[in-house]
């Protein structure tokens, strides 16, 4: 455990080097984070426009279930998403290889090694914009609320981590689909609706199949003590149900793994 | 002329070559909308709108996401990789234009796409009839098709000035996410536009954006008369010019401080 710490350590130090080279685009990340948020909220006044009250939810919750998702988003960015990025390199490069011979686990340094920095500084503005929504709004947040949002934010983000891992995973079987990443980014930024209006099935699959309440949607719901006692036990068991399965799927592949010079 | 036509084929090949990542793309463009076609139809189920019925929301995100697979490119990242790594330093010494080399590519890389998307829509439409109505009329069926290729050329030189970008700044991902974000605002990607505020509305009339999705949707749902239509058409063409002669200022500035990182 120590070494891990040690090396991830490291990990970070290096990604604060790599980072300063990019300071230009870290401001300009600023400017697109203002469009972003600028648009996420011009559209909950769209829907506002076209319907008097979304059941369940106020205008100013909408507001809220945008920033977090798109905080939640930025935290798997910040810790795993330029490592899966650099995936399909990594395994059809042959620089797999040379991970192989290290003495520490393929996963953890398959999916540690790049820290983006950058989202750290957009961490920082998603929390102080929601303080200010809260402010704004005089929105009251719990300190339970807080708590149990923090809690399903979490296994929101190891779902998208166990998600991306299980996809990455075909990669090993197949060389063209390095764009499979783009497709999670853009299932990432589908957890900014109020899905308890859906009805019964289109819920579920959203829930389950294609799981993305996780990413945010949770998270608000439980802000708001929106959720019943269920779906507290529900999401980290599914979670960590996906999480198990990708890690299995992960090592079968590295099992199997012959070289992308062989 | 024959280079870019031999460009466009080796282009198409390129697609059927790379199936499964020409799949992956089109899985990327529908992503976007796993949520929000659903979303919009509940809301109008919840409280019915006399100008957009469920049915009519429902065509308008089908053609969205028709348009966005037609438009879609990723030919920024192309550029961005080329400039910075020094790609266009061998393009440089070609009797070849940079950016119409691109266009040509851009141009193959639709083919095998579209068809996949048409086959598609086909399907869905047997699938789906009440949910995916057909046009207004064959005019405006015809002008669809006229503002896809709009559509898509507008998109190709919306990238090509994003990501010229690295000529000064490096890899921006910043910028092109900025796009993004603008062009499901302002081309009513997110939303129709005329759910928007007034102000939005008048600002989205004065970018170009309108014509990636919302324009072609109108256009197809009958929502504009055929005088209209024209006049949207011109102002589109205007539009093109207009980015091509801004990609191609760019690039020559870009150019003249250019230093390929191989020197």
């Amino acid at each position: 455990m120590k070494k891990y710490l040690r090396v991830y350590k490291k990990l970070v130090e290096l990604g604060v080097s790599i980072e300063s080279q990019y300071r230009k685009d870290t401001a300009l990340g600023f400017i697109a984070q203002g469009i972003q948020f600028a648009t996420a909220l011009l559209f909950i006044e769209a829907v506002y426009s076209q319907i008097n009250l979304i059941p369940g939810w106020t205008k100013e919750e909408l507001f809220v279930l945008t920033l977090l998702v798109d905080l939640q988003n930025k935290v798997f960015v910040f810790l795993f998403q330029g490592n899966f990025n650099y995936m399909e390199q990594l395994i059809h490069s042959g620089k797999f290889d040379f991970l192989l011979t290290k003495p520490i686990s393929p996963l953890f340094y398959a999916t540690n090694r790049v820290i983006r920095i950058r989202a750290a500084t957009l961490i920082f503005l998603s929390l102080t914009t929601i303080m200010l929504i809260a402010y704004h709004f005089s929105l009251q947040f719990t300190f339970s609320g807080i708590f149990r949002a923090a809690y399903m934010g979490f296994w929101g983000v190891v779902m998208m981590y166990a998600i991306s891992l299980l996809v990455n995973c075909l990669l090993f079987r197949n060389s063209q689909i390095g764009n499979v990443n783009n497709i999670l980014g853009e299932l990432r930024y589908q957890g900014r609706y109020p899905f308890n209006i859906f009805p019964h099935i289109p819920y579920i699959v959203f829930t389950t199949i294609l799981p993305v309440t996780f990413f945010g949607y949770f998270a608000t719901a439980a802000l708001f003590g929106k959720l019943d006692v269920l779906t507290y036990l529900f999401v980290p068991l599914l979670s960590s149900f996906v999480c198990f399965c990708s890690i299995l799927l992960w090592r079968k592949q590295v099992k199997h793994y012959s070289s992308a010079s062989s | 002329m024959k280079a870019y036509i031999r460009m466009v084929g080796i282009s198409v090949k390129q697609g059927l070559e790379f199936r499964a990542r020409i799949f992956m793309w089109l899985l990327v463009h529908l992503s976007a909308f796993t949520v929000v076609p659903f979303f919009w139809v509940y809301v109008l189920f919840l409280q019915p709108n006399v100008e957009y019925t469920p049915e009519k929301i429902a065509t308008y995100y089908v053609l969205i996401v028709l348009v966005s697979c037609f438009s879609a490119s990723n030919i920024g990242n192309r550029i961005e990789e080329d400039i910075l790594e020094g790609g266009i330093v061998g393009l440089m010494v070609k009797p070849v234009s940079y950016v119409k080399y691109r266009f040509a590519l851009f141009l193959g890389g639709k083919v095998v796409p579209s068809t996949i998307v048409i086959v598609l829509f086909g399907l869905a439409r047997l699938l789906f009839p009440t949910y995916i109505l057909l046009p207004t009329s064959f005019v405006h069926g015809v002008f669809f098709v006229l503002f896809v290729c709009v559509a898509s050329t507008i998109t190709f030189f919306l990238d090509v000035l994003v990501s010229l970008g690295a000529f000064w700044w490096g890899r921006t991902p910043a910028l092109g996410q900025s796009l993004v974000w603008l062009r499901g605002l302002f081309g009513g990607q997110f939303a129709p536009l005329v759910f928007y505020p007034a102000a939005i509305v008048s600002l989205a009339k004065v970018l170009p954006f309108q014509f990636l999705y919302a324009i072609p949707a109108n256009v197809y749902l009958g929502e504009y008369d055929i005088t209209t239509v024209y006049h949207l058409l011109v102002g589109g063409v205007i539009w093109i010019m207009a980015l091509a002669l801004m990609a191609t200022f760019i690039w020559k500035k870009g150019i003249r401080t250019y230093d390929s990182p191989s020197q």
